[in-house]
């Protein structure tokens, strides 16, 4: 599961405010390829997510990976290098979520992740 | 002859006579059963019976279609006597000297062994190779024509054939409202058949109706009801109800049809002379408040008897929908004699049947449990029989109870509907007949069906038109067939469904495909690398794990019709509306009860089970899969008793297939849009038909 695809999570556990944005447990497996940068969909993409989570995520998973993961700037600069440009398509595409666990942020449970597959499904107690 | 008794007095070389000529219709290989048993009807006079054992129905069937009405000569068989054959002269001259005995017309009849009587044979053990068949003879309706069961009035045709199979759909399909109270009286013995309630319970311990419907036990669906507005054109409204499919409603129609019909009766008792019994009575029961459905298989019947005087007025109504079935009456007071006067008549589908006056209260009712019908002379084999009574249900001091009714489908009663998060918990019939069968079939679908490609042209030019780095939300997405068409459109999609094992074809799918394509037709390396790992997430519709109004656009295709409630198809509108931007367009597209004349499928109702014929190849790797991961319960099972025992599956076993039902709701036009108005977050965009489905394309709003 890519970083992008991270940044629209929600958990829905019954007792949540916000669910979001999901953590990602420590010593959760990663993958980090390299793939072509598509300078033209990163700029898209980062005007749709919610850019402080991204952050925090990446710098989360930097605490373990920090010489795969690329830093990012705090905030969205108005104008992009190119380098910069390849660092967030670094962490929206080629860091990926294999094996784990996502955590809500408010209650705690932790939705299973294997083989690149987030369960989100929720308990009958939890809807 | 010799003062010896004739051969034919000997059972057991009649048996082998019998067994000569018959042997042929055995394919088992195992031989067939005889029974000879002799029972003497008049005091100078003994008739036989024989009882043939075949080993299965088809060769009981073949057996009866090659001498049904035939003569038969039979001979003295050859090894009559345990020690020699027929080699000795002495022998050979004793055989011709026997005459051969000739069969009357052969009239024959068979009945399946019942649960009972195959536990007689287990209990009777080794010992003894015969098993004693069912009564089975039937007796021709034609021969009690003389006999007339004052009160009796039998309306043929009393629905069409369109109206039987809009019914049939309702009472026998998904939604039939089978309380589970109710089944557990099969299990105590009490019922064997199929048995639903509405307005008020029967209990068949006790014999009465339950008449506090609050009480444990005694809430059962509604009666269903009709709008009252409608009541003013009962027969437009049926006729839109047959059209529709909408059985539910239908059913109220034809509810309400009986309570208008006016029932001519045949007054005279059959002991007054015939011309006094010119007189008839006319009646009506405009107060029907209950209805029993009863379901019975091909050798089902039930036990004579008078229906509970306290509990039930007079007027009781059966209708007979799909199998025709002969109802036995008798007198229920009359002297201990073998020729009890007995009156057969032959209830065909789509009759109505009124028991009144003495019809209703001194005649008992039953249906002989056997495999066939005799009337007129022709035997009729039996086929699953629905039977709908109705009834008028009265309290204690006689007065009608009141009709407890509703006009609201699928019905709710007792504490089912009651909160608000009860449309959040998958119904078993989505469990069970939606989820457990994409599960087991994930693979053949994604090769039968995914993979060809075959998308809606609506849907696929929808995500053209998306501008190009919208995300998109594939709600129910099952094996991402729409995937390569976002990925085309320069968008990303994020794809979520129920089904681990559907996700998975997608993954792996994609991942091939990316492997597999030939350079000159090579996407970007950049799709490739999306292809590779397209993300997917196990999630419900009814709870999207998407933040709010962070996709661009959503599609939901081929889902909604797996929902079994409106609250969940409202829910799951509201959903989509939730995690979309406002001003983003959402897509949705489910199959429609409205199919094009060519299409092969034609829906008799809107609520039906969907067959998927799967095979076992592919039924095999699903299964071993269970075993690794674990979730398989019995490995020691085989594939097609797994499918059909777990997974509420049939197995076809001539083709070898297991054949999944499907759950759907087929939506009739202008439903999906009446569901769009509930939601406050969108508006309607567009919508129309595609190729035997229908579709909405909304908007945001909020």
């Amino acid at each position: 599961m890519r970083l992008l695809t991270h940044n629209f999570l929600q958990s829905n556990v019954k007792g949540t405010e916000k669910g979001y944005p999901l953590g990602i447990e420590r010593g959760a497996e990663l993958s980090v390829e390299s793939s072509p940068v598509n300078r033209n969909l990163v700029l898209k993409m980062l005007n749709k997510v919610d850019y402080s989570a991204l952050v925090s995520i990446t710098n989360n998973l930097r605490e373990e990976r920090q010489e795969d993961i690329p830093e990012l700037p705090p905030s969205l600069p108005e104008t992009l290098e190119e380098e910069t440009i390849a660092n967030y398509h670094k962490v929206l595409f080629d860091v990926q979520l294999v094996n784990g666990f996502l955590v809500c942020p408010d209650t705690g449970r932790k939705f299973p992740v294997k083989d690149g597959i987030p369960n989100m499904i929720l308990h009958e107690d939890e809807i | 002859n010799n003062n010896n008794p004739p051969w034919w007095d000997n059972s057991r070389q009649v048996c082998e006579a019998i067994r000569s000529q018959l042997h042929v219709y055995d394919t088992s290989g195992k031989g067939i059963e005889l029974y000879i048993s002799n029972k003497k009807k008049t005091s100078n006079r003994t008739t036989h019976f024989c009882h043939v054992g075949m080993r299965s129905p088809e060769d009981a069937r073949a057996l009866m279609a090659g001498l049904q009405g035939k003569i038969l000569t039979w001979k003295q068989p050859c090894d009559w006597n345990d020690t020699s054959t027929c080699t000795t002269e002495q022998q050979q001259q004793q055989q011709q000297q026997q005459p051969t005995i000739q069969s009357d017309k052969l009239f024959l009849d068979y009945a399946a062994v019942t649960k009972r009587s195959e536990a007689k044979a287990t209990a009777k053990a080794t010992g003894e190779d015969l098993v004693k068949g069912e009564k089975s003879r039937s007796e021709c309706t034609s021969v009690t024509k003389h006999v007339v069961v004052p009160g009796l009035v039998l309306i043929t045709d009393f629905i069409t054939p369109q109206e039987e199979q809009v019914l049939l759909a309702a009472l026998t399909g998904p939604t039939a409202p089978w309380a589970p109270s109710q089944t557990n009286f099969s299990n105590s013995g009490a019922v064997k058949r199929r048995v639903q309630h509405y307005g008020y319970v029967f209990d068949y311990e006790t014999a009465n109706v339950n008449r506090d419907r609050s009480q444990p036990g005694s809430d059962c669906p509604p009666m269903p009801g009709m709008p009252p507005s409608d009541m003013s054109s009962l027969e437009a409204y049926t006729e839109t109800c047959t059209a529709e499919g909408r059985g539910w409603e239908l059913m109220a129609g034809i509810a309400e049809r009986t309570r208008r019909t006016t029932f001519e009766i045949q007054a005279k008792d059959d002991d007054e002379e015939e011309q006094q019994g010119q007189s008839t009575i006319t009646k009506q029961f405009p107060k029907l408040n209950q209805i029993t459905v009863n379901v019975y298989e091909p050798g089902e019947g039930i036990g004579s008897h008078v229906d509970t005087p306290s509990a039930f007025d007079d007027g009781l109504i059966s209708v007979s929908l799909n199998g025709g079935v002969v109802m036995e009456f008798r007198r229920q007071q009359q002297q201990q004699d073998d020729e009890k006067i007995k009156k057969l008549v032959y209830l065909p589908p789509r009759s109505l049947l009124l028991m009144s006056g003495p019809a209703r209260f001194e005649w008992e009712h039953m249906i002989v449990t056997r495999m066939t019908d005799t009337h007129e002379g022709v035997v009729l084999h039996r086929s699953r029989r629905v039977s709908m009574t109705l009834r008028t249900a009265i309290d204690l001091s006689g007065e009608p109870m009141p009709c407890v009714s509703s006009t609201r489908f699928p019905p709710v009663w007792g504490t089912v509907g009651q909160s608000a998060t009860d449309a959040l918990v998958t119904p078993s019939m989505e469990r069970e007949h939606v989820h457990a069968v994409y599960d087991a079939i994930a693979t053949q679908w994604h090769h039968t069906r995914g993979k060809r490609g075959v998308l809606w042209p609506g849907a696929t030019q929808f995500l053209k038109e998306l501008p190009e780095g919208s995300i998109v939300a594939d709600v129910g997405c099952g094996d991402g067939k729409y995937f390569p068409a976002i990925w085309e459109a320069g968008s990303y999609v994020i794809g979520s469904d129920i089904s681990l094992p559907l996700l998975q074809q997608a993954t792996h799918a994609h991942q091939q495909d990316a492997a597999s394509q030939p350079d000159s037709r090579r996407v970007s390396e950049h799709r490739q690398h999306l292809q590779k790992k397209p993300a997917v997430l196990v999630a419900d519709c009814m709870n999207v794990p998407l933040r709010s109004k962070s996709c661009d656009a959503a599609i939901c295709i081929a889902v909604m019709h797996h929902l079994s409630t409106r609250d969940r198809r409202i829910r799951c509108i509201s959903e989509l509306g939730r995690i979309v931007k406002v001003g983003g367009l959402i897509n949705i597209q489910a199959w429609a009860m409205e199919q094009q004349e060519k299409s092969k499928r034609k829906f008799a109702g809107t609520d039906v089970f969907v067959p998927f014929n799967a095979q076992p190849k592919y039924l095999e790797a699903a299964k071993n899969t269970a075993i690794a991961t674990g979730m398989h319960p019995d490995p020691g099972k085989s594939t097609a008793q797994l499918y059909s025992e777990e997974y509420n599956a049939d197995y076809d076993e001539q083709k070898g297939l297991v054949v999944f039902k499907r759950y759907c709701h087929m939506y009739r036009t202008g439903e999906l849009e009446e569901l769009v108005q509930e939601v406050d977050t969108v508006e309607l965009y567009e919508s129309g038909y595609e190729s035997g489905n229908h579709f909405v394309i909304l908007r945001v709003v909020t």
